[in-house]
C-alpha cells in the first residue's frame, strides 16, 4: 500500500465579475483510493473584500490522507464556486477541476473555471435575475465524456497552493 | 526510526496590505496603494495549530503575544513590495518563532495561526485579522504572506451596534480559521496580510520513507 498526503490552502479566487465569493470543493478519487484521515470535501467562507476587490481571500485549510493499490484514478480537486449577494442570495459562478500534482513538493495551481452559458433564453434570464444554469451532474466537471453539448463561458481563476507528501511509492517501483 | 522530526525558525516580519497579495497572485498589473489608519497601532497573537494530536513539542513555545507595534510614518520600502507592486505603510513586529515538532504522521501537519488587534477611533481594543498558513513541508527558508480576514456582521444594524459598542464579532476559538469544518456559514472581511519568513530543519523524514520534495532521492 503507498500512501499519499495533500496538505495546502485554498488560498482564494480572483479574476471573477464580482469578488463575494465562496467555493464548494472536493476530492475524487478512483475505487482504489481509500481515505485515511482528513476531510475529502468542504465549503469556504464567503469573503466580501474589504481592500482590494480584485482578490477574495479563502485561506481555507486542505489536509487528506489516501492509501491506495494504484495509480489509475490519481485524486482531482474539483471545484464549484458561487457569488452571495447582498440579499443572500447564491449564484452559481463558476465549475472548475486540478488533478492533484503527482510530484512531491509544494505546488502554486491555478484552477481556471467556466460555467454554462445555457440558451440566448437563459442568458437574457440570467442577465435580470442572477439565476444562472446549472450543471445537473457534478461529474461533467472532472469527466471528459459529454462535454461537447455543452457552451460555457470564462470566469476567473482560483488559486490553490498544495504539499505533497509520498510514501511507499518506490518500494513498487513508481517514480512520482 | 520511529519518529521525524521538524524544526520551526522564523519571525512575524510585518504586516502589510492586502494589495501586495492581489498583485502577486491575480497579475492584473496594477499598482494599488492602500493604507487605512488601522494599521497604525497593532499587536499580534500567533499560535502553532496542529490537529494531529500525536504530534508533539519537543522545544520552544507554542503561542506568543507580540509587542504593540505602531507603523512607520513614512511609506515603507522593501524588495518584496517593489516586486509585488505595492507601498503602504507597514507595521513591523520582528517577533521571534523558536519551535520544534516530533511525529509519525505527516497528517494535521502544523499551520501558524495569527490574530491581530488594534485600536479603533476611540482608543478600544478590537480585532482587527485573522489568518492562518501551513508551515511548508520542505526544509529550506520561506517566505509566506498571510492575508487576514475579520468576521462581518450578520445584518448591518449589528455591524453599526457593533462599532458603536466596540465590541466587534469575534471567533470564539481562534483555531477556527485553521479548521475546515463549520467554515460554510461564515462570511469575512478580508483586510490586510502579514509576511513571516520561516525556516524549516526536518530530521529523519527520509528514513522514516516520505518523500516530500521532488529533489530527495531522485538518481
Amino acid at each position: 500500500m503507498a500512501e499519499l498526503f495533500c496538505i495546502g490552502t485554498l488560498q482564494g479566487a480572483s479574476g471573477y465579475p464580482h469578488a463575494e465569493l465562496c467555493a464548494k470543493w472536493a476530492f475524487v478519487a478512483g475505487d482504489a483510493w481509500e481515505l485515511v484521515e482528513g476531510e475529502e470535501s468542504g465549503q469556504t467562507q464567503v469573503d466580501v473584500p474589504g481592500e482590494d476587490e480584485r482578490y477574495t481571500v479563502w485561506s481555507h485549510p486542505i489536509d487528506v490522507h489516501y492509501t491506495t493499490r494504484s495509480l489509475s484514478g490519481w485524486p482531482k480537486l474539483v471545484f464549484q464556486v458561487f457569488r452571495q449577494d447582498m440579499f443572500g442570495r447564491n449564484e452559481l459562478y463558476g465549475y472548475g477541476f486540478v488533478h492533484v500534482p503527482t510530484t512531491p513538493g509544494t505546488h502554486v495551481l491555478e484552477v481556471a473555471t467556466w460555467r454554462p452559458a445555457g440558451t440566448l433564453m437563459d442568458q437574457v434570464w440570467s442577465f435580470f435575475l442572477g439565476a444562472t444554469p446549472q450543471l445537473k451532474s457534478m461529474d461533467l466537471i472532472h469527466n471528459p465524456s459529454d462535454r461537447f453539448r455543452l457552451h460555457t463561458i470564462a470566469m476567473g481563476k482560483i488559486h490553490v497552493t498544495l504539499s505533497i507528501a509520498v510514501r511507499g511509492f518506490e518500494k513498487h517501483g513508481v517514480s512520482l | 526510526m520511529s519518529f521525524f522530526s521538524v524544526t520551526v525558525t522564523g519571525q512575524i516580519d510585518t504586516r502589510i496590505s492586502t494589495t501586495s497579495i492581489a498583485n502577486t497572485t491575480s497579475n492584473t498589473g496594477q499598482i494599488g496603494y492602500n493604507s487605512p489608519s488601522y494599521y497604525s497601532v497593532n499587536l499580534a497573537l500567533a499560535l502553532i495549530h496542529h490537529a494531529n494530536h500525536r504530534k508533539v513539542v519537543v522545544s520552544g513555545l507554542e503561542d506568543g503575544l507580540t509587542q504593540m507595534a505602531r507603523a512607520s510614518t513614512s511609506t515603507t520600502f522593501s524588495q518584496a513590495m517593489y516586486s509585488s507592486g505595492a507601498f503602504s505603510r507597514t507595521c513591523v513586529w520582528n517577533f521571534p518563532i523558536d519551535v520544534c515538532f516530533k511525529s509519525t504522521n505527516p497528517f494535521g501537519w502544523p499551520q501558524l495561526v495569527v490574530c491581530v488587534y488594534g485600536l479603533d477611533e476611540f482608543g478600544r481594543d478590537v480585532v482587527r485579522g485573522y489568518g492562518a498558513v501551513r508551515l511548508p513541508l520542505t526544509a529550506g527558508r520561506h517566505v509566506l504572506y498571510i492575508p487576514t480576514v475579520v468576521p462581518r456582521a450578520t445584518t448591518p444594524f449589528n455591524a453599526f451596534l457593533s462599532w458603536a459598542t466596540g465590541r466587534v464579532p469575534e471567533y470564539l476559538d481562534p483555531n477556527f480559521i485553521a479548521q475546515s469544518k463549520g467554515r460554510e456559514v461564515t462570511r469575512v472581511k478580508s483586510q490586510g496580510a502579514l509576511k513571516i519568513v520561516i525556516d524549516i530543519a526536518t530530521k529523519e523524514i527520509d528514513k522514516f520513507g516520505l518523500q516530500v520534495s521532488a529533489s530527495s532521492r531522485r538518481i
